[in-house]
């Protein structure tokens, strides 16, 4: 029989549970108390001794052949440990230590021993014990979720058995924000519930916050639990996410701190901070302006619609935040972007829902209120964080959270506003992800802020753009600086000058003209235009979002703009764009280009593309779903406008029109129509306009692929859109970590797609271009040449580096590549065969 | 040589140190614990005190271990248990000499702070004692490696071991009844680091008083 040792810091307690066994188990069962110590004056605490003694009284009775020990907490714990080492190795062996809460695994250890269950099963049958309080608690789990999470979480521990794993966390940084939200996001496809323990904590793994509030450093190790029908596969799942450094680049630049040395300088009036993006300026200062909402808490009636009023609030933010994250990944690269899935993550987590909820629920006040105040203990949880890169993950969390505040108080949406009457020099504490998204580049001359370091969102941005840039000048220091104040900064040596005199300026002027003199000699060789060695030139364009990108894109050398995402006129507001403000912006757009060509793509939503005004319907695959050209060809009303205002911009311009999505042949028959249509509906208006608009097609589903020699004869040129016909010809979404290994456009299905598509168009006297990430790329550059693409469009940074590769290549040089990685089997074959002739091509 | 008698003397030192500083520590426990940590240990070495007193003669080795089983039944909280298999596991190391040389104290103190480590669990930055001993023992090995006097070499360890119970002012307490208030644990020194510091600096001065009457 199991005998029960029952170890307490109060001798009270351990009696009073015996009394609960004796009185539930007839005729009890084996069992020894070791509660308390035998102190007069300080009767509460534990004695190894005592526990010692008791489980030999136990193991020195005939009917009793192993015991398991149960105990509270803290000193407890030590206690119970410090008596196995006191018994002899003999005894030892028969004894267990279980950490089954004390009395509800008491209890069930108690009812299994006494029929006769083995050292394992009441083992087991303890650790179960929760299990039926768990279950008649859960219908109460809305109302009460767990108390303040700063404690430990109260994770439900149901009754069966969990598998568990230790790992080793490899990330510089430790469990931060990203790879915290790589873990969240890939265990939502389990039906398993995991927790994660790092140093005594407990959490879910369901809560970014919670995970990032670990604190867990690198080479810690956590130990990983999983219950559920797919336990196992969640912890496979989990440890090939954490041999993959939870999806961080290795040898990338984690954005770290870096300390910025002292700058030393015998100007006593500059003032030294970090030197993040090089270049002089100088010019009026202008302070970025938060919106701070004003919250005042209410009493509210009706709970139950505060409730939904928050949760939708919620839906509408998160929605902003994905716009917001194609737009950083086009102005800084997806790295810096993967920020807003943290933040969509850090508002969606349960923690703070459910904290949020219960305010609502339970003190019946308005969802703001609710919200404002749950956040608060969310934020001040991460800027405890030793890890100082987690501690900032404080403000990605408020900023997040603030515009739901925002949403609930029916204020603009964005936080800050930056708009001054002439180009500034941009003051801000910090910028924040959603500032750089949004920020009128042509009206900031340089940037000053008080924190940040040399890799925040301020810097990274500010040299992607080439704007110079001081940071980690203090608070102290930007609050002195007032509105149209003249400043000055030297960004290569982090110096910033609240008085500069007309001596400095003058000084600093011809530094500024230097310094735009070099960077124009390293655009100018973009300028230039992408010659092969052997004659014929690739042309090479930009993609963009505003009409504002243009001036960028021109900067780094594109000849043109391939690719006009419209999407982003429809965002950020009430109704979609009128055709007038339509019209206005691709005559802006246009004109900026002076006189390159211009490829308007009609708006593309759908898929991970939802616009608030437009009540799309809930698609259970939106990917497979009514998104592109299918949606707007269903909502004339929609589109109507658009075409009118491509067709009349178009007049005066070299202007294209290019349809995303299509599959058939009767889409491009309904569309001519529809133009047909439209111009003799301009014509009647006695608008400008022009009829004979170069139309292009997408190419981003497998039927277009296979169908292009057709539709070839319908159109006037192709642009292959890789990441969407990656994700197609590969049946694998690139959101979905388990199968994002297959979505690379070097799979040879894909590069054979984009042969196809080449060669039918190339038949039909059309001309054929890329737009997708894979134009962008210098490694593919040879292939894409080599597969006689003749069009490359891409983000405007990447732009100088493609041309120079295009300048060390022959075309009979590209067509054996492309020819040689045609006939390889892999992804990874043909990725090794272009890093070799690249790496052949240094050495020679 | 630091015979038996001068390890006698500073548990004395100790148990009349921590008995003077019991409200300080208990003050410094009541901010982040069970408000016991002072009571609680300067009644345990007090015992320590009386037993010794009953066994004169005893080896180092026993005399460490009766220290650490009387802290286990007499402090009643988990630094009991802490100090208590400091003391079990450098009897280990102590075995049945009668004195030590620097080395051997060295052994047997790292014996004891490892046995601490392997009984709480505790890793430096998690705001416990482990916090005073790292460094403390550190500074006292690379001292004596480095051919310093016993003198100079535990001056060095007590200032590092007070160095560490301040540097666990800013901490958050992950180990113990402290981690239970998490963030709010940041801003108060750790009784555990403090009590350590006391037994170093009590184990220091004996030393010094020891050599000035040789």
């Amino acid at each position: 029989m199991v005998g029960i040792v029952i170890v307490s810091h109060s001798a009270r307690l351990a009696e009073g549970l015996l009394e609960l066994v004796e009185q539930m188990v007839q005729g009890g069962a084996p069992l020894a108390l070791a509660g308390g110590v035998d102190i007069p004056d300080a009767p509460i605490g534990t004695d190894p001794a005592k526990v010692a003694a008791a489980i030999t009284t136990l193991l020195a009775r005939a009917d009793v052949d192993s015991v398991l020990v149960m105990m509270d907490l803290g000193s407890a714990i030590m206690s119970a440990e410090a008596a196995l080492d006191f018994l002899p190795e003999e005894q030892r062996a028969r004894v267990h230590l279980c950490e089954a809460p004390l009395v509800e695994g008491t209890l069930a250890a108690a009812v299994r021993a006494r029929i006769g269950g083995t050292l394992a099963q009441v083992f087991a049958d303890a650790r179960g014990a929760l299990a039926a309080k768990t279950e008649q608690l859960a219908t109460w789990q809305h109302l009460t979720p767990p108390p303040d999470a700063s404690n430990e979480s109260a994770v439900a521990t149901g009754g069966e058995a969990s598998t568990e794993l230790a790992i080793v966390i490899p990330n510089r940084l430790g469990l931060h924000a990203r790879p915290a939200a790589r873990l969240v996001t890939l265990l939502a496809q389990y039906d398993a519930q995991v927790t994660l323990t790092h140093a005594g904590r407990t959490v879910a793994a369901t809560s970014l916050n919670q995970l990032v509030t670990l604190g867990a450093r690198q080479k810690d190790v956590v130990i990983v639990r999983a219950q559920g029908a797919e336990a196992l596969a969640a912890l496979t799942a989990i440890e090939a996410l954490a041999l993959d450094n939870f999806g961080d680049p290795i040898d990338v630049t984690e954005p770290t701190e870096i300390i910025a040395a002292a700058v030393t300088t015998d100007d006593a009036d500059s003032v030294p901070g970090i030197a993040a993006s090089a270049g002089v300026a100088f010019g009026p200062a202008f302070r970025l302006r938060n919106v701070a909402p004003e919250i005042e808490e209410r009493t509210i009636d009706d709970p139950t619609a505060e409730r939904q009023r928050l949760n939708e609030a919620i839906a509408a933010v998160v929605e902003q935040l994905r716009d917001l994250r194609s737009e950083l990944s086009r102005r800084a690269g997806p790295a810096e972007a993967g920020i807003f899935e943290a933040q969509i993550l850090m508002i969606t987590d349960s923690e703070l829902l459910e904290a949020a909820q219960q305010s609502i629920e339970l003190r019946h006040i308005d969802a703001a209120s609710a919200w404002q105040q749950a956040l608060q203990g969310v934020v001040s949880r991460y800027r405890a964080l030793e890890e100082a890169y987690l501690a900032r993950r404080a403000d990605d969390v408020l900023d997040a959270g603030q515009r739901v505040l925002r949403y609930l108080a029916g204020a603009p949406t964005e936080a800050t506003v930056f708009a001054p009457p002439a180009p500034a020099i941009l003051v801000a504490s910090e910028l924040k992800p959603s500032d750089v998204a949004r920020l009128p580049l042509d009206q900031v001359l340089g940037i000053v802020t008080a924190e940040g370091g040399a890799t925040g969102h301020s810097a990274i941005l500010a040299r992607a753009l080439g704007i110079p840039a001081v940071t980690g000048i203090g608070a102290a220091t930007l609050a002195t600086i007032a509105d149209g104040q003249m400043l000055a900064l030297d960004g290569s040596a982090g110096l910033l000058w609240l008085a500069p005199d007309a001596d400095l300026l003058a000084q600093l002027a011809e530094q500024r003209a230097r310094w735009q003199a070099q960077r124009m000699a390293a655009q100018k060789d973009a300028q230039a235009p992408a010659m092969l060695r052997d004659g014929g030139s690739i042309e090479v364009v930009a993609n963009i979002n505003l009409p504002g990108d243009v001036d960028l894109a021109l900067a780094n050398g594109a000849e043109g703009v391939g690719l006009f995402r419209t999407e982003f006129l429809y965002l950020d507001r009430e109704a979609p764009p009128t055709e007038e403000e339509q019209l206005a912006a691709y005559l802006d757009a246009a004109r900026r280009l002076q006189g390159r060509p211009l490829i308007i793509r009609t708006l593309d939503i759908g898929g991970d593309k939802t616009l608030p005004y437009l009540r799309q319907p809930h698609e259970p695959n939106p990917f497979l779903g009514q998104r592109g050209l299918r949606y707007c060809l269903d909502h004339p009303g929609l589109f109507r406008p658009q075409l009118r205002a491509i067709l009349r911009a178009a007049a005066e311009h070299p202007i294209r029109i290019m349809f995303p999505m299509v599959s058939t042949w009767d889409e491009l028959v309904l569309i001519d129509a529809l133009i047909d249509e439209i111009c003799a509906e301009l014509q009647g208006d006695g608008l400008s306009f022009d009829e004979d608009i170069q139309r292009g097609i997408m190419v981003e589903t497998p039927a277009a692929v296979l169908l292009a020699d057709h539709l070839a004869r319908l159109v006037d040129f192709f642009s292959i859109g890789t990441n969407d016909l990656t994700q197609y010809v590969m049946a694998a979404d690139r959101g979905n970590a388990t199968v994002a290994g297959l979505v690379s456009a070097f799979q040879p299905a894909l590069l054979r797609a984009i042969r196809e598509v080449v060669q039918a168009g190339h038949a039909n006297g059309i001309r054929v271009g890329i737009c997708g990430e894979l134009a962008g790329n210098p490694r593919a550059t040879p292939l894409l040449v080599g597969l006689e693409l003749d069009e490359l469009s891409m983000n405007a940074a990447e732009i100088p580096a493609v041309k120079a590769r295009i300048r060390r290549l022959s075309r009979p040089e590209a067509q054996r590549i492309a020819a040689v990685a045609l006939e390889m089997s892999t992804a990874a074959e043909i990725e090794a065969y272009l890093d070799e002739f690249e790496a052949g091509e240094a050495h020679a | 040589m630091i015979t038996a008698t001068i390890v006698e003397a500073w548990l004395q030192r100790t148990a009349a140190v921590l008995d003077e500083n019991k409200s300080y520590l208990t003050d410094l426990d009541a901010a982040i614990g069970d408000a016991d940590h002072g009571v609680n240990i300067a009644r345990g070495f007090g015992a320590v005190v009386q037993k010794l007193a009953a066994q004169p003669g005893q080896s180092l080795g026993a005399l460490f271990k009766t220290a650490g089983m009387t802290l286990m039944s007499t402090v009643g909280g988990a630094s009991g248990m802490l100090y208590g298999n400091f003391f079990l596991k450098a009897a280990g190391v102590a075995g049945d000499r009668h004195a030590l040389t620097d080395a051997e104290l060295l052994a047997v103190l790292e014996a004891g702070r490892d046995g601490i480590i392997q009984r709480g669990r505790a890793e430096p930055g998690d705001k416990t004692m482990i916090d005073a001993w790292t460094p403390a023992l550190a500074a006292l090995r690379a001292s004596l490696e480095a051919g310093q006097p016993p003198a100079a070499a535990l001056d060095a360890c007590v200032a590092a071991a007070e160095e560490g119970m301040r540097a666990t002012i800013p901490l958050q307490a992950r180990k113990g009844r402290a981690s239970y208030l998490g963030e709010r644990s940041i801003g108060h020194q750790d009784p555990g680091a403090t009590s350590t510091y006391l037994i170093l600096r009590a184990l220091a001065e004996t030393l010094a008083t020891a050599s000035d009457e040789m």
